[in-house]
């Protein structure tokens, strides 16, 4: 089967997953205790005009599949609806939220990446040694400390006595140098347990690997040391690391949930708690959606990763 | 080549070796080592595993002090009358609000003038809790589940696995921020919210398991024999699948109080003002800039200690029930 | 001088149920274009011998006394750079799993280049053409277009060949075949050897390591016989199945199902190979020997020569003279006080006439 089929099979099945995500998100908005008309009523006076305009708006009258068609069709047109306490229009404020969450995850994806990975290979390669010993001890302290505590305490530190950071983030475009500064801490905090993770997952599957007969075949041929490591061994590993960073993915959107609370930064996991305790139902649908698709398209990049690193797949 | 002297079948015949009586004593005297249970076997290997048996210590007694913080009343009837805790963790305005931590209160007290010693010791009792009922009833769900998808396959398995897929697309912590959302805030509906998120892992695992064990020869000899399909399960299936089980559910207890943890700093968990250890972080968020890190420092510290100490746990048991496995195989399982 | 000298060799794993002794004194020599075959059960020690020649024991495994000497160079004492430049180059290795041996992630022309340009000056197309050549000479059919393929896409038999191409890419004078045939079914078990038959008679030396005895019995010139970490008979292939002097060769004979036998059971060597960590006292085969007496209890015998003329260990084991023939039994040590007669021989079933004899 060569690549481009492999891709296609691979993405219609997610097809039938996406589908599945969007019922469930569906679902979820119409297990609530009343209608959505309910809940923008909170925030307006309640007229029986405005209550039918609003019942048909939101098509309460329709049986709940036709419901669920005619919110699926706006859902792909990019329409989520306007907001429960203000009539700004939901996709307006996912939009201006989006690039926040994504700079802060694409940058603690990377500072996992960057710093995990090799020290994985390292302790692997080195195994038994003081160095590894350290990397496995200093790994565990990473996955069990909870982001949150390590951003305050962070915070703290360089934000409150050592006056060295802002607590909140500067009043700037996302790009500008003053925002980026800000994110060191955050993205560093972010970062941390997913790099702990990246080091414990990647020095296994390079211990596996290296235990595997084809690296003593390649010694036995005359490769020096380096090239069976870095030409062998590692292209092997590589599948096990695309694994675990497709689940990073959900780990780090997990995370900049809460890390956004603690650094206070506009993304759209602050929009999602504020969304919930405000209950704007409309929002924490659309975030739900988006944050599942993000998952469902990510492990479908990594399936397709897989596939074009190792060639027993697609034979 | 030289002629190979064992060609022709048949063509060599030794005598004398004993080759003459080979109806006999095949027994030779070979001391037979007795079999030992393999649960006493893991927990022999588990004993050796210091880093494992100190993080077991120390949960312990974490749980100690959680029970024996404040007097438990069960109708009326004081079941347990230790108070480890020197004050009321809901009790304000015991000591002045800020007071860094003293020999009154070790770990000072917090905005409202609670003494944040005992609401850490009292706040053990949530969060303990939350993760052992989460991750065991998670567990009743999730096994059974998967056990049977995996044995009996066809649309069951379909079915099941297709809503393991769909359900494993949200991130953990965002799902149960969902559910928090349509089902309210309290005690059970957090531990609701965790198990409804959690038992996907458990029903993938153990299938996986499963799968691979049905294969081996000693499950088809026991079908051969005529075992029943049910039997099969508990007594060969189960059994030999439920190890890496047990490890994932071992190491969730952590996950679990740091998802409960995470969602009380969010304040979707217990009620505000409760003792709780993610609620303590939340209230030391707000006071950030004022500098009082003991709020933060203490509730937090009682947290990474307990999932320190579960993942010590953890990988001990992995080792101890699979000493050939790499202790940080990823089992695709939350 | 003999190509491969190995005196002594004396190999220990230390691992946490103790320490191992997985070869204990062995010795044994080959020469320039000689097959030799070292025949044993598993755990008797033969594929660390052939890795500890190449340096290849993995960590809790080490070479802790004797010595190895290739061509008159010692290599225990060897630079790492040295015994770089013999593995793949002078001295080439197949392994037991053919499909495991190749690295799944490139093509198989890729490895076979991978050799060619670490032990030769060749640089570019070069590379790719002999790689080509390579394939071609192991019998690998249209060979260009399998190069560009990878080992998942190979039959056994077939990647076999590759792994032998890989080894032969440094020309070299020694090939050690680890269980080469093990995995295959027996036609293709066939082929192969017929290929390293070929090879062989270019004046390639071959270390063929197997516990199959038709194998090493249709392809060897000389053999060694290892049980548990020693070599406990060491002859031609002829002498060693006609004419077995050690118990425990017999054994091994004697086990070898033959059609129109009219027993009721295989016959077996009875009892179990000893726990390496703490073996048996004296003779390591003692107790499973029929006919162990005391003495074996307290002396390990060792590899004296069978012909009548007594040697003792005093002599240097490791030079074998072409008829050599040794066994490691106090029957044929003179002053041991050992009795009674090794009463195995064998018979042939056929017309030919060949006596065989047992005892001391």
């Amino acid at each position: 089967m060569s690549l481009r089929r492999y891709v296609l099979r691979r993405t219609l099945l997610t097809l039938p997953i996406l589908l599945g995500v969007s019922v469930l998100t569906f679902g979820l908005v119409k297990l609530l205790p009343g209608t959505p008309v309910d809940y923008v009523l909170q925030f307006q006076e309640a007229t029986p005009e405005l209550r039918a305009s609003l019942r048909a708006q939101y098509h309460l009258d329709e049986p709940l599949w036709n419901q669920y068609l005619l919110w699926l069709n706006d859902v792909l047109h990019l329409d989520f609806g306007d907001r429960v306490v203000s009539d700004r229009s939901v996709t307006a404020a996912i939009a201006e939220r989006l690039p926040e969450t994504l700079v802060l995850g694409g940058a603690a994806f990377l500072i996992a990446l960057l710093v995990g990975v090799p020290t994985g290979v390292v302790a692997a390669v080195n195994r038994g040694t003081l160095l590894d010993e350290g990397s496995r001890v200093v790994a565990l302290a990473g996955i069990a400390t909870p982001n949150f505590w390590l951003g305050l305490l962070l915070l703290l530190l360089f934000g409150v006595h050592l006056n060295l950071a802002p607590v909140i983030p500067p009043v700037a475009p996302l790009l500008a140098p003053e925002s980026l500064a800000f994110l060191v801490l955050p993205s560093l905090t972010l970062g941390t347990a997913s790099a702990a993770l990246f080091t414990r997952l990647t020095r296994s599957a390079v211990t596996e690997q290296l235990g595997r007969e084809y690296v003593r075949a390649a010694r036995a041929r005359g490769l020096d040391e380096r090239t069976v490591i870095v030409k062998h061994v590692l292209r092997n590993s590589l599948v096990s690391v695309v694994t675990v960073a497709a689940v990073q993915v959900a780990f780090l959107l997990d995370g900049a949930v809460v890390i956004e609370r603690v650094f206070s930064w506009p993304g759209l996991g602050r929009l999602l708690v504020r969304a919930i305790l405000q209950r704007d139902f409309p929002v924490v649908q659309a975030v739900v959606l988006l944050v599942a698709t993000a998952v469902v398209v990510a492990n479908l990049l990594a399936d397709v990763l897989y596939a074009w690193l190792d060639p027993r797949i697609t034979y | 080549m030289p002629r190979n002297p064992l060609d022709g079948r048949g063509r060599l015949r030794v005598r004398g070796f004993g080759s003459d009586d080979a109806d006999g004593d095949a027994e030779a005297a070979t001391a037979t080592t007795p079999t030992t249970d393999r649960w006493r076997r893991a927990w022999t290997r588990f004993r050796r595993d210091r880093a494992a048996v100190a993080g077991l210590a120390v949960i312990a007694v974490m749980a100690l002090l959680a029970v024996f913080a404040r007097p438990i009343e069960v109708s009326g009837v004081v079941v347990q009358p230790v108070a480890l805790a020197p004050y009321d963790p809901g009790a304000s305005g015991v000591a002045p609000a800020y007071r860094p931590p003293s020999l009154a209160h070790p770990f000072g007290t917090d905005w409202a003038g609670r003494d944040v010693f005992s609401r850490v010791l009292y706040g053990g009792r949530y969060s303990l809790s939350v993760g052992v009922i989460a991750v065991s009833l998670a567990l009743l769900v999730g096994v059974p589940l998967g056990a049977v998808a995996g044995y009996v396959g066809g649309w069951v398995d379909e079915t099941i696995m297709r809503l393991v897929d769909v359900l494993y697309a949200f991130p953990f912590l965002v799902l149960a921020i969902a559910l928090v959302a349509v089902f309210g805030q309290g005690f059970w509906k957090l531990v609701g919210a965790l198990v409804a998120v959690g038992w996907i892992g458990y029903a993938r695992l153990i299938r996986g398991e499963v799968l691979g064990v049905s294969e081996r020869d000693y499950v088809l000899a026991a079908r051969a024999l005529g075992a029943s399909d049910r039997r099969i399960l508990r007594r060969h299936v189960v059994p030999n699948a439920i190890a890496p089980v047990i490890v994932q559910a071992t190491l969730n207890v952590g996950t679990v109080v740091l998802s409960a943890a995470a969602l009380g700093f969010l304040g979707l968990g217990l009620q505000p003002g409760t003792a709780e250890w993610g609620s303590m972080l939340s209230a030391g968020r707000d006071t950030l800039v004022g500098g009082e890190w003991w709020v933060t420092v203490f509730p937090g510290l009682a947290v990474f200690l307990f999932v320190l100490s579960i993942n010590l746990v953890g990988d001990g048991v992995r080792d101890a029930l699979d000493p050939d496995a790499d202790t940080d195989t990823y089992r695709g399982a939350r | 001088m003999a190509l491969l000298e190995v005196e002594d060799l004396d190999v220990r794993f230390y691992t946490e149920g103790g320490v191992v002794q997985a070869v204990d004194g062995l010795s044994y020599t080959l020469d320039r274009g000689e097959r030799l075959g070292v025949v044993g059960e598993s755990g008797a020690g033969k594929t660390v011998t052939a890795l500890a020649v190449l340096g290849l024991l993995d960590d809790p495994g080490r070479i802790e006394g004797g010595s190895i000497r290739f061509d008159g160079e010692d290599l225990l004492d060897a630079s790492p750079d040295r015994l770089r430049r013999l593995r793949g180059g002078e001295v080439g290795m197949v392994f037991q799993d053919p499909e495991t041996a190749l690295d799944p992630v490139y093509t198989v022309g890729e490895q076979v280049a991978e050799a060619v340009r670490v032990h030769t000056d060749r640089e570019g197309a070069a590379v790719h053409d002999r790689a080509v050549s390579l394939l071609d000479r192991v019998g690998i059919p249209d060979p260009a277009t399998r190069a560009t393929q990878y080992p998942h896409e190979f039959s056994g038999g077939m990647a076999q060949r590759v792994v032998v191409a890989i080894a032969l890419a440094g020309d070299p004078d020694l090939l050690i075949a680890d269980e080469p045939t093990t995995g295959l079914d027996v036609t293709i078990e066939a082929q192969l050897l017929d290929l390293l038959d070929d090879l062989a008679d270019d004046d390639l030396a071959v270390q063929l390591v197997s516990h199959d005895l038709g194998v090493v019995a249709g392809f060897c010139d000389r053999v060694v016989v290892m049980y548990a970490g020693q070599a406990v008979e060491r002859a031609p292939v002829d002498d060693l199945f006609y004419r077995p002097k050690h118990p425990y060769t017999a054994g091994l004979l004697s086990a070898i199902p033959r059609i129109g036998d009219d027993r009721d059971r295989l016959a077996t060597i009875p009892g179990t190979t000893p726990d390496l960590a703490s073996p048996p006292p004296g003779c390591r085969f003692h107790p499973r020997c029929p006919y162990a007496e005391d003495a074996c209890t307290k002396r390990d015998p060792p590899l004296a020569g069978v012909d009548g003329e007594v040697r003792h260990t005093s002599d240097s084991d490791a030079g074998d003279g072409i008829g050599d023939h040794r066994a490691a039994c106090l029957a044929y040590v003179d002053d041991a006080d050992f009795d009674s007669d090794l009463d195995f021989r064998v018979e042939i079933t056929d017309g030919a006439n060949a006596d065989g004899e047992g005892g001391s």
